[in-house]
């Protein structure tokens, strides 16, 4: 073996003698903070509050149909109902 | 604590359960970001990333696979994709250069990282060498360094990078190949 083919083996054996190194003392702290911001932000958005808003937007919904389909019809029903009364209560004038 | 009843209460959202996954894998996460990103301010957040993901994702984790096999996966994929970030803006800097851009880094040929872990001695030597696996394919450099720096067990690497044991066996001995001729042409150009 030449002396370029040791320093080679040389530095290829040499990560065998490498240590974990050292985790920067407040790595921990830093995910923690990191994952809790995170979670915050995730939190405004929770499925409970999906689910929620979804229900309010059906039963507004629901409403808003039911008012229009009810309220309607009575509304057909009253000018139907009007005309004859008011027919009899303008009718002094035409019968003048 | 046992795994499966911190894996249930990471489920559940506990930080307590959480702090404690952090103390047990930081080492094993940072070390093997480290060795990968070789930047020891991009292994932190490299880190911070992985364990945000991990926090994130624990509700998928199935238990197929151990853990720790699990983490290392996420670690590797999220280093790799730091690298591949860093890779395209270094390609950006240097097609703003060849334009006469000023203020631009030149792209180093060698970085000059030291490991924390290696040893005074073999300081220059672990720096060249760790040049050289910087060089070798994405999952030659998984292969290696989750052998060399984390000890990870062969049929571990299989199952985080998701091949065959036969697979990294291969990886294995490609990467020292290459290694060995990366540093043969190193040591051929400071000789002259």
């Amino acid at each position: 073996m030449n002396t370029k083919e040791k320093q080679i083996q040389e530095t290829l054996e040499s990560i065998d003698s490498i240590s974990r190194a050292e985790v920067p003392f407040d790595l921990g702290n830093k995910i923690l903070q990191r994952v809790q911001k995170q979670n915050g932000k995730i939190s405004l958005i929770k499925t409970k509050m999906i689910w929620r808003a979804a229900a309010c937007v059906v039963v507004l919904v629901g409403m808003n149909i039911f008012s229009l389909v009810h309220f309607s019809k009575s509304k057909v029903e009253s000018l139907e109902n009007s005309n004859p009364i008011a027919t009899e209560y303008f009718s002094y004038i035409t019968n003048s | 604590m046992n795994e499966e009843l911190l894996i249930s209460q990471l489920k559940e959202g506990s930080i307590a359960a959480f702090n404690l996954l952090i103390d047990e894998f930081k080492v094993s996460v940072y070390n093997t970001a480290l060795g990968m990103v070789q930047n020891v301010e991009d292994a932190e957040d490299v880190s911070q990333e992985v364990f945000a993901e991990i926090f994130q994702s624990i509700k998928n984790f199935k238990g197929e696979a151990k853990l720790s096999t699990w983490i290392y996966r996420i670690a590797v994929t999220k280093s790799l994709e730091h690298l591949r970030r860093k890779n395209r803006k270094k390609r950006f800097a240097f097609v703003q250069s060849l334009f006469g851009n000023e203020g631009v880094t030149p792209i180093k040929d060698i970085p000059n990282f030291n490991h924390a872990g290696a040893q005074l001695e073999n300081k220059e030597r672990s720096k060249v060498l760790f040049a050289a696996i910087e060089k070798l394919p994405e999952n030659q450099k998984t292969a290696f360094i989750l052998h060399k720096v984390e000890g990870v067990s062969y049929q571990e690497i299989a199952e985080i990078m998701k091949t065959s044991l036969s697979s990294v066996e291969s990886l294995q001995f490609r990467a020292k190949q290459n290694l060995q001729k990366l540093l043969q042409e190193y040591y051929d150009k400071n000789e002259k």
